[in-house]
């Protein structure tokens, strides 16, 4: 158990950034792969959850065991039936504000600049995925 | 806009004004005024650069037309030696007859409408690419519409200089054997080749997109995003590279549901047959379509260190996207996006009448067209991976395994598909612009052109030729020309027929 008064470090952070966004985009992929105008409509989600994940991934502070909890996510949404699916891609706006929040908080108080320019460059792309959803 | 059509009908105006002078009793006197022999010799030299022109294939590279080129090597040959016997000195008290009058507004608009074309044609110079216009001016058969221009004019001139005195006479035996030499090549008056329709190359300003915009305005709006795409020849970064292919994968998408609906309509209006035809089209868009996303995914998976802003062409490839979705879907403010509404257009509100489904089926291969274009240029982009590649050696990453800067096995993949999808959508857009043009009724210019341009292979498609042919050689260009032409070329797979 931490301290949790206060701020949480800067590398679980980006791991549970890391993991929602992983989430995310494995759901988009699913909810594509369902219907016949799938990519049409989140194709473009998809890709900006994409880039998010792929700008954090430049992020020095990012733990090397953030790979390994994105994949037990994903894998979870291989299980998914159709009903969790549809759920689930109610909550993504929610999910990419959270993320974009919690992004541009960790910019400000990051003390390494890449991590900065990580953070906002993939806080700009959860901005452009959760205008997918509005 | 002034297309190449107004400005050659400008010319042969005033040349039949020169016709009709030439039987005046008092024509040799007006023939043999230094002003006269003057402008003949400035007709002359207009119409030795089209012969240039077209000895040069139009500066782009090209296995058939040789007999064309030969042509107008001897033509252009020809007029010169007519030239040597115009050019001299116009005293300046000669005053301007109508005569030369004629012939220098004859001589302006041809050179005008060369100039026209030559918008369309890469220019060593200045760097500038060809346009896919440039495929159907070096198009054979419109060798043959200009030949018939270049004869026309020269025979005119020919007899004009033959009395126009025994210091210029020489001049028309060469002009009239210009005209011979061109006359000589086969030419079908009833065959539409699209040349007059061709106008200034000019890009559009982009009309952004706004919401209840009518069908017709959609279309204008399409059209202006598929011409500002296709002229954007600029170097795209990673991150363009894989925003157009996600918006090609989309427009793909949605061309497939515009063409479905096409179909549907065909059947609807009473010609089962074309909308049978429809089938093979559809089938192998469905192949086409599942690539795409391939080509999307692996470039979501790519890693582009420093996110360079995307630029130019995807705001363009963005309102194409939307404006086609706004088409297909009755939402009038249709984006795409988790809550985008998914019932479609009515075919019959969409297509009422068999042209208005040559319309848009014009649409749907315009915006195929496009697609291929980003496919055409695949090498660019894989080259900008590998590059990457190559400058940033992934060693290390901090969350393990290895950083995906353009891994081989991705690479190898964009390899693949990339031609693949270039190879059947030159066969789809080609199917569907046969298909338009049986429907349309009337093969007007500007129909003929755009269809032309989007079937026959970009210069930048040819440039990168890679790309497995095989498929379009097994009856895709059915339509073959006639066999009789003495100066047919065999054949090239990677050309369709220049017939279409």
């Amino acid at each position: 158990m931490n301290f949790t008064a206060t701020k949480p470090e800067p590398a679980s952070v980006l791991e549970e950034v890391y993991a929602d966004l992983s989430r995310t985009k494995a759901l988009i992929t699913r909810a594509i792969d369902r219907t016949p105008d799938g990519y049409i409509r989140l194709g473009f989600a998809e890709g900006e959850a994409s880039d998010a994940l792929s700008a954090l991934r430049v992020a020095p502070s990012l733990p090397s065991t953030a790979a390994c909890r994105a994949q037990t996510m994903t894998d979870a949404v291989a299980g998914m039936t159709a009903e969790d699916i549809t759920a689930a891609l109610d909550q993504i706006a929610a999910t990419a504000d959270r993320v974009c929040a919690a992004l541009i908080g960790l910019a400000e108080t990051s003390p390494d600049a890449s991590d900065v320019v990580a953070c906002l460059d993939a806080a700009r792309y959860a901005g452009r995925l959760r205008e997918q959803f509005e | 806009m002034a297309t190449f059509g107004q400005l050659a009908a400008v010319a042969d105006g005033h040349r039949s004004e020169v016709h009709e002078a030439l039987r005046r009793p008092d024509i040799a006197v007006q023939a043999g005024r230094p002003s006269s022999v003057t402008e003949l010799g400035r007709l002359a030299r207009v119409l030795t650069r089209y012969t240039d022109r077209i000895s040069r294939g139009f500066g782009l590279p090209s296995d058939d037309g040789a007999s064309a080129r030969d042509i107008a090597r001897q033509a252009g040959a020809s007029l010169r030696h007519a030239t040597a016997y115009l050019d001299r000195p116009t005293p300046d008290a000669d005053q301007d007859t109508s005569l030369a009058q004629s012939l220098r507004a004859a001589a302006v608009a041809l050179g005008c409408g060369l100039d026209l074309l030559d918008t369309h044609l890469p220019s060593p110079d200045s760097g500038r690419a060809p346009t896919s216009v440039a495929a159907v001016i070096s198009a054979p058969d419109v060798a043959a519409d200009l030949f018939h221009l270049i004869g026309d004019h020269a025979t005119t001139a020919g007899q004009l200089a033959i009395k126009s005195g025994p210091a210029s006479r020489p001049a028309g035996q060469f002009l009239l054997r210009a005209a011979a030499l061109t006359g000589m090549f086969p030419h079908d008056h009833r065959h539409e080749t699209g040349l007059q329709a061709v106008s200034l190359l000019e890009i559009p300003d982009r009309i952004p997109p706004e919401a209840d915009e009518d069908r017709d305005q959609l279309l204008t709006g399409i059209d202006a995003s598929v011409r500002r795409l296709d002229a954007s020849q600029a170097e795209g970064s990673v991150t363009t590279w894989r925003y157009l292919a996600r918006a090609a994968t989309i427009t793909h998408e949605l061309d497939l549901h515009l063409v479905a609906m096409l179909r549907l309509r065909l059947e609807a209006l009473g010609d089962p047959q074309s909308a049978d035809r429809l089938w093979p089209v559809l089938k192998t868009m469905n192949r086409m379509s599942s690539r795409w996303r391939t080509i999307a995914r692996t470039w979501n998976e790519l890693t582009a260190e420093f996110h360079t802003p995307v630029i130019g062409p995807a705001t363009d490839a963005s309102d194409l996207v939307i404006r086609l979705g706004r088409l297909g879907y009755t939402d009038p403010t249709w984006k795409p996006g988790h809550r985008a509404q998914p019932a479609p257009t009515d075919p019959a509100q969409l297509a009422p009448t068999l042209s208005d489904v040559a319309r848009l089926g014009l649409t749907a291969i315009t915006t195929l067209g496009t697609c291929n274009n980003i496919a055409a240029r695949h090498r660019h982009a894989i080259n900008d991976v590998a590059r990457i590649r190559t400058l940033k050696n992934p060693k290390t990453s901090p969350i393990g395994g290895p950083r995906k800067h353009g891994r081989r096995e991705e690479i190898v993949r964009l390899r693949y598909h990339y031609p693949a999808n270039h190879a059947d959508g030159r066969e789809v857009i080609s199917r569907l612009a046969h298909l338009m043009r049986e429907i349309a009724p009337e093969p007007d210019p500007a129909t003929t052109l755009a269809l032309r341009s989007a079937a026959l292979p970009s210069p930048a498609a040819l440039a990168s030729a890679d790309c497995p042919a095989s498929s379009l050689v097994d009856g895709a260009f059915g339509i073959s020309p006639p066999a009789s032409s003495p100066f047919r070329q065999p054949a090239d797979p990677q050309r369709p027929s220049p017939r279409l």
